[in-house]
């Protein structure tokens, strides 16, 4: 234990940790900070840190075995070659470790500071897993190619490559092999699979092992046992892999979430970090409900976040709206009768429809954003009657459309 | 003959340069620039996790070559500057070889905008440069290989509007800003790299 204290001590990710947190810096506050009121979509974004991250540790792996190279015969003429190789991998895992939780320290204070009740489940504090587990062989990646390679440009070299192949992953698939994190919208009622958690973590530790196990073999008195070791576990790294790519694409699957709701007509519901959002959001859409109401449709007498457009009889959230953008009102109200489904290009009238239909209620409850140059005649000079008649038309092609 | 061993020494420098210098490791990166330049796409390519944002890959492909530049140059400090008859006269011509080498490597971008492969090779290059006098050996890629992945990844503007004015490396040819940047990058590169006291590169090496 004193010589892995040691190690950790004396490990070269110590020189790079200013940057390393500059980097978890950057990623929390550069970016958009709306999974502020949703803990499985702060710990999920915050996790996308593996994008920048990895290259930089798996070039720290490098540097941290070529720092031994002077002392290489010591470990070549070793009988015990595993250990150290590991060794050298948990000295550098320590302190990516150490920034990874500052990190997520940091993401879990601004969740609590926008007050969202309530500390994460233990399903949610499991994200955390996966990402851990590709950080750490990405360490091992480096440490296996620093063992071989004595040159200093391997380390640039490693960083390039992890890059490129992270996003030639993202772009070209099997995502599941790369993506432990990162979700530009709100992950209410969506949680990862998790079993493509549990096999990501499984495949990135043979992965590890794997690396970590050909380093050992490699070098004087290669051993029948070391070489076994290696052979077994680049099959079970292979396997590993393998068990990721079969999750399939679909990286998610339905969660239950504490729900909050506020009010009547309608009653407003949305996750227990939005509940501070919920009285605003009411009253942004409750003008427009009662003026609906008023030309005879029929309206919803609640809206939830995550329902999907076009239900009629519940309304669409969305989360940006309920974290203050409440100027969307008119927009949501409309949804709740287009579903996802309708086919704009087949039906651009209904398109029109939609447009002129927000604009008018925005206008009417004196929302000057919205304002559209021209409306039918019925609503503009119409009688009660003939703008009820126009209204429910439109309602009712709005609806139709699939 | 004082005449003949005056013209003499920059071959010497030069000679003495690309024996210890890793030239054939750094023409086998600008190889692989080059190459790259042949494959990368030319159209954009979606930011993961920014709705709406994409960004081009290929004005990033100078940092395969530069990444490489300051390990190399720096095996020219300590008993090889020692030996040298103008350490200083060595350095200069480390960096014009290198900017030569860069050039070259640019011809290779024929299929894309060359103002824009230039400009980032040189403010690649600068960097480098600085990096070589200032970092250690093993540390020294870092900001090199850094700075292009952050201005990929955090540079571009959600909802197709551009990019970051900061995320110079990726911004279009006519940008007086980014070409500005990459020149003070190159040439303060150069100077600090040229001008650095011993002392300072020896803690490098």
């Amino acid at each position: 234990m004193s010589a892995l204290w040691s190690a950790i001590r004396r490990s070269s990710a110590r020189f790079v940790l200013p940057g390393i947190i500059g980097i978890v810096l950057l990623h929390v506050f550069g970016r958009s900070r709306a999974w502020e009121h949703e803990w499985v979509w702060a710990f999920y974004q915050f996790n996308f840190i593996t994008v920048m991250l990895g290259p930089i540790v798996a070039g720290i792996g490098v540097w941290e075995v070529q720092r031994y190279a002077k002392a290489r015969w010591l470990f070549d003429g070793s009988n015990k070659r595993f250990a150290p190789v590991a060794q050298m991998w948990a000295a550098v895992m320590a302190w990516v470790l150490a920034s990874y939780l500052a990190g997520i320290v940091l993401v879990a204070v601004l969740v609590l500071a926008s007050g969202t009740p309530s500390l994460p489940d233990g399903r949610t504090w499991a994200l955390l897993l996966p990402a851990l587990a590709l950080l750490g062989a990405e360490v091992a990646l480096g440490v296996v190619l620093g063992w071989y390679i004595a040159s200093p440009l391997v380390s640039p070299a490693v960083a390039v490559g992890v890059f490129l192949l992270s996003l030639f992953l993202y772009t070209q698939g099997p995502a599941s092999l790369i993506i432990v994190g990162g979700a530009t919208g709100s992950m209410f009622g969506n949680m990862p699979k998790a079993s493509l958690q549990w096999a990501q973590v499984v495949g990135y530790a043979a992965v590890t092992l794997a690396c970590l196990s050909v380093a050992a073999w490699w070098g004087g008195g290669r051993s029948r046992s070391r070489r076994t070791l290696a052979v077994g576990s680049v099959a079970l790294a292979v396997g590993g892999v393998g068990l990721i790519v079969a999750q399939g694409s679909n990286l998610f699957a339905p969660y239950e979430e504490d729900v909050a709701c506020y009010g009547q007509d309608p009653q407003v519901c949305g996750g227990r970090g939005y509940a501070n959002g919920l009285p605003q959001a009411h009253d942004a859409l409750q003008p427009y409900i009662a003026l609906l109401s008023e030309q005879g449709i029929t309206v919803p007498d609640r809206f939830m976040q995550g329902e999907d457009p076009g239900t009629i009889t519940v309304g669409p959230l969305s989360a940006p709206f309920l974290s203050g953008e409440t100027g969307d009102a008119p927009v949501l109200v409309v949804n709740t009768y287009l579903s996802k489904s309708c086919d704009f290009e087949a039906h651009p009238d209904v398109l029109d429809t939609v447009f002129v239909l927000q604009s008018w209620l925005a206008e009417q409850v004196g929302d000057a954003d919205f304002a559209e140059d021209q409306y039918p005649p019925a609503l503009t000079d119409g009688t009660d009657a003939e703008r009820r008649a126009w209204m429910e038309n439109a309602v009712d092609a709005v609806k139709r459309c699939r | 003959m004082p005449s003949s061993a005056a013209a003499s020494r920059p071959l010497t420098d030069l000679w003495l340069g690309l024996r210890v210098w890793r030239v054939r490791r750094l023409l086998a990166w600008a190889l692989i620039a080059a190459a790259c330049w042949q494959i990368v796409p030319t159209t954009p390519i979606p930011v993961p996790t920014q709705d709406g944002a994409a960004s081009v890959l290929w004005p990033l492909v100078p940092v395969l070559y530069c990444m490489a530049c300051a390990p190399s140059l720096q095996r020219l400090h300590g008993h090889m500057e020692t030996l040298a008859p103008s350490a200083t006269r060595l350095r200069a011509i480390a960096v014009a070889m290198t900017v030569t080498i860069g050039a070259l490597v640019g011809l290779t971008a024929w299929r894309f905008d060359n103002a824009v492969t230039y400009r980032n090779t040189a403010a690649l290059l600068g960097l480098a440069l600085l990096s070589s006098a200032l970092a250690s050996l093993r540390t020294s890629w870092l900001p090199t290989v850094l700075t292009p992945m952050i201005m990929w990844l955090f540079g571009a503007r959600p909802d197709h509007q551009g990019m970051h004015p900061w995320a110079f490396l990726l911004s279009p040819a006519d940008s007086v800003l980014a070409s500005v940047v990459a020149v003070a990058l190159l040439v303060a590169g150069a100077a600090v790299y040229i001008a650095a006291p011993r002392t300072t590169l020896a803690r490098a090496h």
